[in-house]
């Protein structure tokens, strides 16, 4: 039985969530690796220096029209994660960024059913067309996911990434609003 | 620095097949991405660009499907005479009106087209400047024809063999990947011959044809990448 994810308005709680989900090496490592101060990158905006500087914006001064962040919340376990998607209107496509940071339920489809309802968003209430990744080739788990729900491997591209001081390959995925219906009724299916 | 194309209809395996040279070669692999970036230089979104290679026939079958719905409700309903426009009309999507009124040979049609292709073909030339790439499909291997150590490949498959791959990426009935497959290539078909004026499936236009109905994905690789190291 898949979970059901909802998207919610992020909350100054949620931030602190993330910052501390961060803060976990396992979680930071598989996400996007440590700046060159040694803190966790995070995408769009930094959730320590959020917490921790009251003279930066809010976070609503961070979201606009292109940038929709949302906080991913489940019926049964509450705050588990955020998504980001990155918006070109002119394209009418979206980058999306997708952190689950309870670890503890990895590989229990909550990643799934939240990059459904992420896609469920741009694809049905944005009416987007083109919905993309980029994953890097040590995140095998975010690649096995995007691959599962029918993402299409676009390209695949050297030494994109860089964490850690090393540089690493990356794949660049995507999905189409025509695609879509068909893909996620046969993972709703299975 | 190798670059290679690989072109063959749906399902015949350039994905499966490309993803492995690409590995085995540590080189990039470059499949829509090719649109993706084209979409960025035209400023139209990807789907204009993949329309450009695959709607004349799906529009075509959405009209014919379309009158045949038209004529079997008016014989249905005992009309004679004037066809019955009941519902289903709005499925017809608007589009294709436009395109059905619009000359083809108009400027604004040119210059879509022109659009499309410049752009396409900006992104293929560049990834072959840059080298050490596999590039799938898009007419890569026209755009690239008359460049010097480009390795074009062609791949053949059986329609079966093509539906099976569909089948088990898409959610399909096998009639539906039956119809997919053939609506597809002869999309190609027509892509190939409106911007390149050739037939694809010309083996002149390849150093090698390969059947993916008796090779493997690995066998396949295998081959490209041996061949591809003579070169």
């Amino acid at each position: 039985m898949i979970p059901k994810i909802t998207l919610e308005t992020v909350s100054r709680e949620d931030i602190e969530r993330i910052n501390l989900w961060l803060e976990d090496g396992e979680i930071s490592d598989s996400w996007y690796g440590l700046d060159g101060d040694g803190n966790a990158v995070h995408i769009g905006y930094s959730p320590s220096h959020l917490m921790s500087d009251a003279d930066l914006p809010t976070l609503e001064g961070i979201q606009n029209s292109s940038r929709r962040i949302f906080s991913l919340y489940s019926n049964d376990q509450g705050h588990i994660g955020e998504g980001q998607l990155v918006i070109e209107w002119a394209l009418q496509e979206a980058q999306l960024f997708i952190l689950i940071g309870r670890k503890d339920l990895w590989h229990h489809h909550y990643g799934t059913s939240a990059l459904i309802s992420l896609l469920d968003e741009a694809f049905r209430n944005l009416q987007l067309h083109r919905v993309w990744v980029d994953v890097p080739d040590y995140n095998v788990h975010a690649l096995t996911m995007f691959n599962h729900i029918g993402f299409v491997l676009e390209g695949h591209m050297r030494s994109t990434h860089k964490k850690n001081q090393s540089w690493y390959d990356s794949s660049a995925m995507g999905l189409l609003q025509d695609e879509y219906p068909r893909r996620r009724a046969r993972v709703m299916e299975s | 620095m190798p670059v290679i194309t690989i072109n063959g209809p749906i399902g015949a395996g350039n994905i499966e097949v490309g993803q492995l040279i690409s590995e085995r070669l540590q080189i990039d692999y470059v499949d829509r991405m090719v649109f993706a970036e084209a979409a960025k230089l035209a400023g139209a979104p990807v789907g204009a660009m993949i329309a450009k290679e695959q709607k004349v026939v799906s529009f075509r079958d959405k009209l014919g499907r379309f009158l045949q719905d038209v004529l079997e409700r008016s014989a249905a309903s005992g009309i004679s005479g004037e066809a019955y426009f009941g519902r289903g009309m709005e499925m017809l999507p608007a589009e294709t009106y436009e395109e059905l009124a619009r000359d083809p040979s108009s400027p604004n049609q040119r210059l879509n087209d022109t659009g499309f292709i410049e752009a396409t073909t900006s992104v293929v030339k560049r990834l072959a400047e840059s080298g050490n790439v596999v590039i799938i499909g898009r007419g890569s291997n026209m755009i690239l024809q008359n460049v010097p150590g480009v390795v074009h490949i062609g791949l053949v498959a059986p329609p079966d063999v093509r539906s099976a791959t569909v089948l088990a990426r898409e959610h399909f009935t096998q009639p539906e990947a039956d119809s997919y497959v053939k609506e597809l290539e002869e999309a190609r078909v027509t892509f190939y011959r409106k911007f390149f004026k050739v037939t694809p499936s010309d083996p002149n236009l390849y150093h090698m044809i390969l059947n993916m109905g008796v090779l493997t994905h690995q066998n396949a690789a295998d081959m490209i990448c041996h061949t591809v190291g003579d070169i």
